[in-house]
């Protein structure tokens, strides 16, 4: 029986299909302007790659800000959840997270079944966020990508003093103009994004296996960041960490459909 | 009439109150307001327009009244409805709803002051409250301070005071000083309009108000039985009709209203039952986004909600004494006090108990200096009950509705709802 999950974020939008408890297609395409064109489009690919119709879809779950708005959706529930979901099904050992996605973070912690326990996000603000990532890449002329391997090759780390997205350009600029190079100022972004994401690790509380999830634990001078201001080593969860949202998800999806028809469930 | 005279009629004046000309106050023409009639009384006072397109406050200045303004609860109303009673003031309770720039504001005001003060700023300053005769202010925190000083230096109203509360209620000084305050407020009103209330206008006023809280806990009443008859969104549209309406009028209409309501069938469906609590909410804006996940708002601790109507004034003692203790010395208190944190929180926890809340959203306005520290506080004793919290920041202005909800879902997410 295929469960789907769909992630309509604020920068990205990903897809999982789960045929029972097997991941059997997922996909990330950068977001469009209307969530149902994400959502279509990223669950078009997933279709096609595992070669099944939206009809054979027994339940489908959406999260991310565009969740509400999915028509082939039966039910949203929030990324947090989701989140928390993806990660531990992934890891069993997991029972805390911290997603930094697109345009907000959290930490999150689960209970042994994956189910939401505590959480807590960053309040209106994009500094710690990949959108904090992109105005560094840009104003570098580099893609938020390469950001990481930049910072790696930093020796001595730039203080960033500036808690605003868009202020902290303006501060790298000063930086920049004072001599110091690209890989020294990427590595103090990485280490200023850390210390804000710790302060909601320390809110919610450490809880045996800490995993990153969301689009910036793709940035490996991030993730080397974080791991020492928690003090602490981040477990692997051995798929994409963009695609968790989804996973849990299309987990979720698998729940509900269990809960909503139990008769098939026993069946 | 001088002040003089009008000292000296309130000294001769006995307790019958011979002010027959005063007598005379700005009776509510049916006329005026039959389009509002037609309505049922949950319809009219859940769809009253504000401010000045509201048709009570029309009428009260068409037939001679005067409407002040007032933004804090500290502000005793029974005495500015009591002048020349039946009232030729009538206070109203400045609300900024609808609001979506600050711009004007901001040039008075720095980003880092409450986004309610800049709100209700940029209403002044934009002449959405010059059919305003007085505005009374008070210390209530620094912002609206602010907002006190701009209002004076850059609307100059016809009249506008600042009323000054001390910050701790210990000790007989305090007291002193609030009631002094009253007097002070009494003798410039009476200085500018040429008439002080006498005794039996202030008691008239007293009943009227007293009245009122006692029909408004009716209808929290409704709210946190088992199966509400109203949303919290509806309970909030009410309450600010009540801030903008003659209470003499507002109790008839809620009278009627709760009838309504109660031949109503309560709401069985609820997803959740939660309580709110923080900073000053007066925008239904914010209720309708915890409800559009399914949850209803049961009840709350808002001083614009339930903590407004909390506590009658004592109708056998001289009536400014009595005022002045009930705004002054009431439980429970506003955060800005300095005591009283153990009387708020136990009415809190007995409020949420009572209403048997699933949890309790918190909320405060960014830079609140009231509610930031407060609500932590409380939330942390109220998780000691065993009763979740959610703890979120929001700005006066509406928007943001994606952030918020997606807290308040994964909330009730986290609680099994």
């Amino acid at each position: 029986m295929i469960f789907a999950g769909v992630d309509v974020g604020s920068m990205s939008a990903e897809a999982v299909l789960l045929n029972d408890n097997k991941m059997i297609a997922s996909s990330i395409i950068v977001v469009k302007p209307n969530p149902v064109d994400s959502a279509t489009t990223v669950m078009d690919t997933v279709l096609q790659e595992a070669k099944v119709r939206l009809e054979d879809i027994a339940f489908c779950v959406s999260t991310g800000y565009g969740r509400e708005r999915i028509p082939f959706a039966q039910h949203n529930i929030s990324e947090i959840s989701c989140h928390g979901k993806g990660a531990r099904w992934a890891n069993p050992g997991v029972r805390t997270i911290i997603d930094v996605g697109g345009q907000d973070c959290k930490a999150i912690r689960v209970d042994e079944a994956g189910d939401l326990k505590d959480f807590v996000m960053n309040d209106k603000c994009a500094a710690g966020t990949g959108r904090f990532l992109e105005g560094i890449a840009k104003t570098f002329g580099v893609h938020v990508s390469e950001l990481g391997r930049m910072a790696l090759e930093g020796v001595d780390s730039v203080p960033i003093s500036s808690i605003c997205t868009v202020f902290t350009q303006f501060d790298v600029m000063v930086h920049l103009g004072e001599g110091r190079t690209m890989q020294d100022v990427a590595l103090g972004v990485a280490d200023t994004l850390a210390t804000r994401v710790n302060r909601l690790v320390g809110k919610v509380g450490l809880e045996d296996e800490v995993c990153i999830t969301g689009g910036v634990a793709k940035n490996t001078a991030v993730v080397k960041a974080l791991e020492r201001v928690i003090g602490r080593e981040v477990c692997d969860l051995g798929i994409d960490p963009q695609i968790v949202g989804a996973l849990g998800a299309a987990l979720l999806a698998k729940e509900r459909y269990a809960k909503s028809s139990p008769e098939e469930d026993a069946a | 009439m001088c002040v003089k005279k009008a000292l000296r009629m309130l000294e001769d004046e006995d307790e019958s109150g011979a002010h027959s000309e005063s007598l005379k106050g700005p009776a509510m023409s049916a006329t005026s307001i039959s389009s509002a009639e037609r309505l049922s009384a949950v319809e009219e006072l859940t769809t009253l327009p504000l401010r000045g397109e509201n048709p009570y406050i029309r009428d009260w200045k068409e037939s001679g009244g005067r409407v002040f303004g007032y933004t804090c609860s500290y502000v005793p109303e029974e005495i500015l409805y009591a002048e020349g009673q039946p009232s030729r003031i009538l206070p109203i309770r400045l609300g900024a709803q609808g609001t979506t720039t600050t711009d004007d504001a901001d040039i008075h005001m720095h980003k880092f002051l409450c986004s309610y003060c800049r709100c209700v700023m940029q209403l002044a300053l934009t002449g959405e409250y010059d059919f305003l005769d007085g505005v009374v202010l008070t210390n209530g925190c620094e912002h609206m301070r602010r907002t006190f000083e701009i209002w004076r230096d850059q609307v100059e109203p016809p009249f506008v005071t600042m009323l000054s509360v001390p910050h701790r209620r210990d000790g007989d000084n305090h007291f002193q000083w609030y009631r002094d305050e009253i007097t002070k407020l009494t003798d410039e009103i009476g200085k500018k309009y040429g008439y002080l209330p006498s005794k039996e206008s202030l008691r008239s006023a007293v009943r009227t108000y007293n009245r009122y809280r006692e029909l408004m806990l009716e209808l929290y009443g409704l709210r946190s039985i088992e199966h509400p008859k109203l949303t919290g969104s509806e309970a909030m549209k009410i309450t600010q009709a009540g801030y903008c309406m003659p209470k003499e009028a507002f109790n008839e209409r809620l009278a009627t209203a709760i009838q309504e309501l109660n031949e109503r069938p309560g709401i069985t469906d609820a997803r959740a039952r939660l309580m709110v609590g923080g900073s000053y909410i007066d925008d239904p804006w914010f209720i309708d986004i915890i409800e559009s996940t399914g949850a209803v708002v049961v009840t709350d601790v808002l001083c614009t909600g339930r903590k407004y109507i909390e506590g009658m004034v004592d109708e056998t003692l001289e009536p400014v004494e009595a005022i002045a203790r009930r705004y002054f010395q009431r439980d429970p208190s506003c955060p800005r006090m300095v005591d009283g944190y153990p009387e708020r929180i136990a009415f809190t926890k007995r409020l949420a108990q009572e209403a048997k809340v699933d949890g309790v959203v918190f909320e405060r306005i960014t830079f609140c200096d009231s509610h930031t520290v407060e609500n932590l506080m409380e939330s942390e004793d109220v998780e000691e009950l065993g009763i979740p919290t959610l703890n979120l920041e929001r700005e006066y202005l509406g928007g943001d509705k994606g952030r918020l909800k997606t807290r308040v879902q994964a909330f009730l997410e986290k609680i099994g709802k």
